[in-house]
Parts: structure tokens; sequence; C-alpha cells
């Protein structure tokens, strides 16, 4: 009865019960093997978290409490302008550009994957080739993309070929030169280059579906088409909620390259939402001024303010849409 | 041959208009595979021509097979004025080798002990490892490194570790479904002889999971191996072959032979992970599964 009225008792009762439960000799094993990984995360996700999200409500010279950054951030968004001079609102209409196309594009991945590990010969050699640009790295892939994009560049020479009208800019400095031109030449490599494959977990997912299943299916009259969308799609529904759950988070994050693409100045519009949090990280690895980390902060606080109930809400609609099939 | 064959048998099988289908999806594929690799042999066979030669057409196929080049390449490649391509390998090594051994045996531990354990505080800790990879917090780079700062970290291999120790990522999360689905009959029947926790572990378990972690080691090392970010704000002293060549590339511009050097070092970096990716596949995508988000 005095358990019930006390919280806190009844707290301690319930770990002393789970404890009786476990044999005694285990949980120091536990603690030997979750000390090390605990630690580092209550320092470095909960501590980093609360400290930047204290940042963002201080003076950067006073450390008082203060609504001054998140103000400044929100200004920026509504002129589209930062006190660097970066086009804010912009990079925030690229990021939900490249995250909803993304998204938009998903199924024709799905789709693409499905075809390609159940019904292509070869397919692990198609996958395997896919996977190049991903191997060798974003710094090895933006450079020779520069390459094929240049004024002389195979890409640019077969557009101007096949009569396209470029501004002068283009012809002189490629496409990435030029502000009409760069991002767009970025986004839409990347978009078409993303379209096939699906990634390895997805192929997996499609691999460990059992035959056996798609044979009844076919000895019941069961054709590509519905096989397609009523057995293989809704048996790896697990893995394609999860994964989008996980694209979902990196909803400000994907950049496409942009640093690497503009040498870090975001010049000729090649910049986004990642780019821009990026270049605070390094501006204060540099010795940025003091005021770098408040207004970073800020701009973190902001952002993660858009994309939480966004996830949140993705999360509960995915749980929704479909429950998980099992085999 | 027997996969192949059954596939083609079953594309047989099919209606006109799920024949033309998977037709018109082999040609995609075909030209995705053309925009794929097309880049990569472009920088192949730059990287086996004559200064004279990529300046004249860079596009044309090489006629003078320069392998020279790579040994060149190894002389003069530098950044900074004085880090060699050596030492920028050096670097990649053992950066990398320290990562995945934080890394995935933090994730191997938790997801290890969340798997096969009940233990007070067992739905937190669970809840911690879907809380760090389902929400987002961003822009929190500034307060990492003003605390890596604060603790000397920073450009500091002997405990830049720690920060690496990430036990609650991707990884775990890979882990613990796959841990999840070893019976629990094995380690019940070895406890039943006598056997610890720890042998359990180290000879029943890691065993059995040594497929899932090798597939988990290759990912992650590519991760690591072109990461250029860790290079340019937390070890900016130790710059690796991925931020090496990002400074390298303005100063290509400028120097003898520099584009030459550029594209053999550009593939020298690219021969690790590619090599042991494609030969890696097949356990890759066997051994790789997410499972529900639950928490």
């Amino acid at each position: 009865m005095e358990i019930r009225k006390n919280p806190l008792k009844k707290l301690s009762a319930h770990i002393l019960k789970s404890y009786s439960n476990m044999e005694r000799k285990d949980f120091p094993f536990v603690i030997a093997f979750l000390a090390i990984p605990v630690l580092q995360v209550l320092i470095f996700y909960f501590y980093v978290n609360f400290s930047s999200i204290t940042m963002a409500f201080q003076d950067s010279t006073t450390g008082n409490f203060s609504l001054e950054n998140i103000k400044q951030v929100l200004i920026s968004f509504q002129e589209n302008n930062d006190r660097w001079g970066q086009p804010v609102t912009e990079m925030l209409g690229k990021s939900v550009l490249i995250w909803v196309s993304g998204t938009l594009m998903a199924p024709i991945g799905w789709l693409t994957c499905y075809i390609l590990t159940k019904h292509i010969p070869g397919s692990g050699f198609f996958r395997a080739m896919y996977s190049i640009p991903g191997l060798v790295g974003a710094v090895v892939f933006t450079t020779i993309v520069k390459d094929f994009f240049a004024y002389d560049g195979l890409v640019t020479k077969l557009l101007v070929e096949g009569g396209a009208k470029f501004p002068i800019q283009v012809i002189r400095n490629g496409l990435l030169g030029s502000k009409q031109t760069a991002f767009w030449s970025v986004f839409l490599l990347n978009r078409i280059m993303g379209i096939a494959g699906g990634g390895m977990i997805l192929a997996g997912a499609f691999m460990r579906i059992p035959n056996e299943l798609f044979e009844s299916a076919e000895l019941d009259g069961c054709g590509f088409f519905r096989e397609t969308f009523s057995i293989a799609i809704p048996c790896v529904w697990t893995t394609l909620s999860t994964m989008m759950v996980f694209d979902l988070c990196g909803f400000f994050t994907a950049d496409m390259s942009m640093y690497i693409y503009s040498n870090g100045t975001g010049i000729f519009g090649l910049n986004s939402m990642g780019y821009y949090l990026y270049t605070f990280s390094v501006n204060v690895a540099s010795g940025g001024a003091k005021e770098i980390y408040h207004y970073a902060s800020a701009v973190g606080f902001v952002i993660t303010v858009i994309t939480v109930p966004l996830v949140l809400l993705g999360r509960w609609g995915m749980a929704k849409i479909s429950d998980a099939v099992e085999y | 041959m027997k996969i192949k064959s059954e596939k083609i048998k079953k594309f047989l099988k099919h209606s006109i208009w799920a024949k033309l289908f998977i037709i018109v999806f082999f040609l995609f594929f075909v030209f995705q595979l053309v925009i794929h690799v097309y880049p990569f042999l472009f920088v192949i066979n730059n990287s086996l021509k004559t200064a004279e030669e990529i300046y004249k057409d860079s596009m044309a196929l090489t006629t003078t097979w320069s392998f020279r080049n790579y040994l060149v390449m190894i002389q003069k490649f530098q950044v900074r004025g004085g880090i060699y391509f050596e030492e920028l390998l050096f670097n990649s090594i053992w950066e990398t080798a320290l990562w995945l051994l934080a890394n995935i045996s933090s994730s191997v531990l938790v997801a290890y002990v969340l798997a096969k354990y009940r233990f007070p505080g067992h739905g937190l800790v669970y809840g911690i490892m879907i809380f760090t990879q389902t929400i987002p917090i961003l822009g929190t780079g500034a307060a990492a490194y003003k605390l890596l700062h604060g603790l000397g970290m920073i450009n500091n291999p002997a405990s830049i570790w720690f920060y690496w120790c990430n036990g609650f990522d991707y990884s775990a999360f890979i882990l613990y479904g796959t841990f999840k689905g070893v019976s629990a009959s094995y380690s019940e029947s070895a406890k039943l002889d006598g056997a610890s926790n720890v042998k359990i572990f180290c000879s029943i378990m890691l065993p059995m999971m040594f497929p899932c972690i090798i597939a988990l080691l290759v990912t992650n090392f590519l991760t690591m191996w072109n990461n250029y970010t860790t290079s340019q704000v937390t070890l900016s002293k130790f710059p690796n072959l991925a931020y090496g060549i990002y400074i390298f590339q303005k100063d290509a511009l400028y120097m003898e032979e520099g584009d030459t050097i550029f594209y053999t070092a550009l593939v020298a970096s690219s021969i690790p992970g590619l090599a042991l990716y494609l030969s890696m596949q097949n356990l890759i995508v066997k051994n790789l599964s997410v499972g529900g988000l639950k928490g």
C-alpha cells in the first residue's frame, strides 16, 4: 500500500524485481558491455544536443537567456538572407525539393530493385556497377562530374550539339559555372542516377522472399503485375517503411555533395540546408567567431522544430498504411 | 547459371504486357549501367594518358598507356606543401581501422545485450537506440566541436576513438535484428554446460554473427574511407586520402603533370573500396536487413 503511494519506492521495487528475475552474474556483464556506448551517447548525443539548444537561447557575449538568435534566424528565413549573405530560404526550398523528389521517386526505385533482383539475369553485376559512384566516394565522384559538366566536358558538348541553348556564362564556365544551370544539373544527375538499384538492404529483402510464395501464386493464376504489387512489395513493407523513416530523418541533411561541388562556397546556387549546416562546422573548426556557435545552434533548433513533427508523423503514417507481413 | 535460366524460363511464361514491361526495364538498366560506369572508365583512361594527351582531348582513348603515371603520382602528389600520398594513405588506413573498431564493436555490444538480456532499464536503453536514430536533432556540429575541443579530442588520435564509439547507430539497429534472430537455445544449452556469459558471447554468438559483422565492416569501411569531413573538422592535422584529393584538385591546375597525377590519385584512392565491396557484394546483400521500428 505504501509502495503504491510513493512513486520512487514503486520504481525501486520494480527495478529490484527485474534484477531478481535475472541471474545475478549477468548484471555486471550487461553493465560492462553497455558502459562505454552509453557514456558516449550521453555525452555526444544528449549533452551535445542539450548544449546546442542552450546556446540557441543564449546571448553570445553575456551568456544570458536571449531570443535574439532565434529571432535573427527567423528574420533570415523571411528575407532569404542571413548575416553572411547566404540565401537561407532558397537553401531550405532546395532541401525540401531534394527530399520530396526523392520520396516521390522512391516507389520507382523499389520497383526497379524488385525487377532487377527477381527478373533480370546478371542482377548482381548490374547492382555492382550501380554502386560504383558510391564506392569511389563523394570527392572522387563530384570531381568526375565537374569534368563532364565543364565548358568542354562531355555532357555540355552533347547538350550543345543536341541544340540546347545556354547563356554565355555556361558556354564560358560550364554547366556548374552559372546560377541558371548549376543546381539543376547536379539535381537531375543525382535523381537520374538514383533511380536504379534500390540499395543492398532492399535487394536482400526481396531475395529473402521465398520462391514458393511466387510459385503458388502463379498456380493460382497470379500474373506479373499482381505478383509485384500484391506479394513482393507487401512482403518487404517492414524494410521499406523503416528505410523511409530513416530517409525522413535526413530531410535537411541530404545535400547532394553541394559543399564539394562548390568548393565550400555555395556559389552559383550550389547549396542546400545540409551544405549550410556543414559550413558552420567548418567555420568553427577553422577558428570562427564565438557568435557562430550560437547562431549555428539557433539555425539547428529552428530546423529541428520543423523536422521532428514530420518524422513523427511519417512514423505514424508508415505504421498505419500497412501492418508488417510475416512469412 | 541455374538462377539465370530460371529467370529466363519465368520470363517466357509471362504475358505479353509483362514481357514488354521487363524488356523496357532491361533497356533502362543498360542505360543506367552506361551512365554509372562510363565516368569511372573515363578517369581510368585519363590516368593512363600523358599530360599532352589529356590537354589535346580528354575524352579520347589513351594511346600511350602510361602506367608510369602511378609512380610519378606517388612521388609528386602532395598537399599543404609536404604531406605526400603515402602519409595520406597511412592516415586513411589508421583512421578507418580505428573508426571501424570503435564503432562496430560498440554496436555489437549494445545490440547483443539488448537482444539477449532482460535487465533493469532495458526499455530505456532500447528507447535511446530508437530515439537517436529516428529523431533528428540538427545543427549540433558547432556544439559538438566546442565539446571535443574542450575535451582535447580535436587532432588527438589517442582519444578520438571515444567519440567514434557510437553504439546506437544504424549498425546497432541491423545487428539487433540479427541477434534477435539467433535462437536462445544455443546460449541456454551452453549455460547448462557451465559456460560463462563472456564464453557464450565470444565462442557461440560472435561466430554466428560473423557474416553480418563482416557485411557491416565493409559498408562502414566505405563510409569512413571516403569521408572527408572528419579530416576537415576533427582531424585536420591528419588529412586522409579523400580530403587530400579534395585539397589537391585546386593545386593540380598549377602543377606540371597536375592532371595525370590527379587522375591517378583518384583511381588509386578508389581501389580499396571497389575491391572490397565488389568481392563481398553477395555477403552484404544476404546479411544486411532491417526490421520494424517499435518503441
